[in-house]
């Protein structure tokens, strides 16, 4: 019945003590700051999008590292994340093109309203 | 002593099967792996449609502001809130779970399943308003003058169709101006009358209600479904999706819930679940500014 100490090697890694409370109120504290943050009067778009992913990222490393106790894992957990982590950079930086030459035929456009068509 | 009373009654094989994995040198249980695995799988499924958000946001930044603007920022914010806590409720189940106290399970447990509940239940209120939601181009004929030209006027707000009237805003089109009603709405309304000057630049456009006068003709009308623009399409595709994964975690924490009340503790089975659970806090997280707020 009792514990044999063979799985002492998994649960180990369990056993970190995380005050789960002090990551709930950094989490809520975040929240109320990015709430905040939309409310300020930032002109630039990318200034505001950064801010908000810049928090986001802050509030998904703490969920990731310590609820799902990302941090106490072994190699193995880790080796699995990359590969998505890498498709999603990849996915991203191929979507490059796409961002800039949106922005540039935007301009295009609004200058064509801007002055009338001719 | 036959072979079934050598387990005590409380046994639970899945805490005592020695683990395949362990004598291989590798501590990670293959439960782990697997739920990690199907992870791996789910951030490649969301950051597709993140894909298609960064394309379509990208080009054409202004109807992402100003149609971000129609959404509730309240309803999400609290919503944020709830999936957090029901993180930490979850993170709690855990713990107890592991070690093994079956009232702490049982509460977080119920807990967590009530916030998930909550969260699907302000996200229904929210989908019933945007389908409530309708911009409308109607004409009017002016009354006791057969020669005058008929008047178009654009509502967005509310549509009650049994009063026939509309809570929200409206205002007079010029003829000469085409609209498309799928890129239109409060904000686009505001802008358009300061730029007509019918409105100060400080002031706001305030909600009142509008009702539609008899005789007059709806020419267009659209609902704030996914089909009225772009924008709205990335928003339910994006908070549909995880609407269901949210319905798919409370099938496993109703099951684990139950077992615990039937005197069944899984330590293994409640971290998995609650690896998946916290994932879908984590998109929320990413969703919430993405959609709401910038």
């Amino acid at each position: 019945m009792t514990d044999a100490p063979a799985h002492g090697v998994t649960e180990t890694a369990h056993d970190h003590k995380v005050n789960y409370l002090a990551i709930f109120i950094l989490l809520v504290v975040l929240t109320v700051v990015t709430v905040l943050a939309a409310f300020l009067d930032i002109k630039k778009e990318w200034q505001k999008i950064a801010i908000a992913l810049a928090i986001a990222s802050v509030k998904a490393a703490a969920v990731v590292l310590y609820f799902m106790h990302l941090k106490f894992e072994g190699k193995l957990i880790y080796l699995i994340l990359i590969v998505p982590v890498t498709f999603c950079v990849l996915l991203v930086v191929s979507l490059l093109p796409d961002i800039s030459f949106g922005h540039i035929f935007h301009d295009f456009l609004t200058q064509d309203l801007r002055h009338g068509a001719h | 002593m036959s072979s079934a009373s050598t387990y005590p009654p409380d046994y639970v094989p899945e805490q005592h099967a020695p683990d395949p994995v362990l004598s291989h040198g590798d501590p990670t249980p293959p439960g782990k792996v697997g739920i990690w695995l199907f992870l791996a799988s789910e951030i490649m499924f969301f950051i597709g449609i993140l894909g298609s958000y960064i394309v379509i946001r990208s080009g054409w930044p202004m109807l992402f502001e100003q149609q971000g603007k129609a959404l509730n920022k309240v309803l999400a914010g609290i919503n944020t809130l709830v999936l957090i806590f029901s993180s930490l409720t979850m993170a709690l189940a855990v713990d107890a779970a592991r070690k093994g106290d079956r009232k702490r399970l049982i509460t977080c447990l119920a807990i967590t399943f009530a916030c998930a509940a909550t969260f699907m239940g302000i996200k229904y209120v929210e989908y019933t308003d945007k389908f409530h939601h309708y911009t409308m181009v109607v004409t009017v004929k002016p009354a006791g003058d057969e020669d005058a030209k008929p008047v178009s006027y654009l509502y967005d707000g509310h549509w009650d169709r049994t009063k026939n009237e509309v809570k929200g805003v409206r205002m007079e089109l010029d003829k000469n101006v085409p609209v498309d009603i799928g890129f239109t709405g409060k904000a686009w309304i505001e802008e358009r009358m300061k730029a007509e000057g019918k409105l100060g630049t400080g002031e706001k456009l305030e909600e009142k209600v509008h009702p539609i006068p008899k005789g007059a003709t709806i020419v267009q009308a659209t609902a704030y479904g996914p089909w009225k623009n772009l924008f709205l399409a990335s928003y339910f595709a994006s908070t549909g999706v995880h609407g269901l994964h949210v319905i798919g975690g409370m099938i496993p924490l109703a099951i684990l819930t139950i077992q615990a009340i039937r005197r069944k503790i899984f330590p293994r089975h409640t971290e998995y679940v609650g690896i998946y659970w916290h994932f879908v806090d984590l998109v929320w997280i990413f969703l919430f500014p993405l959609l709401y707020l910038i």
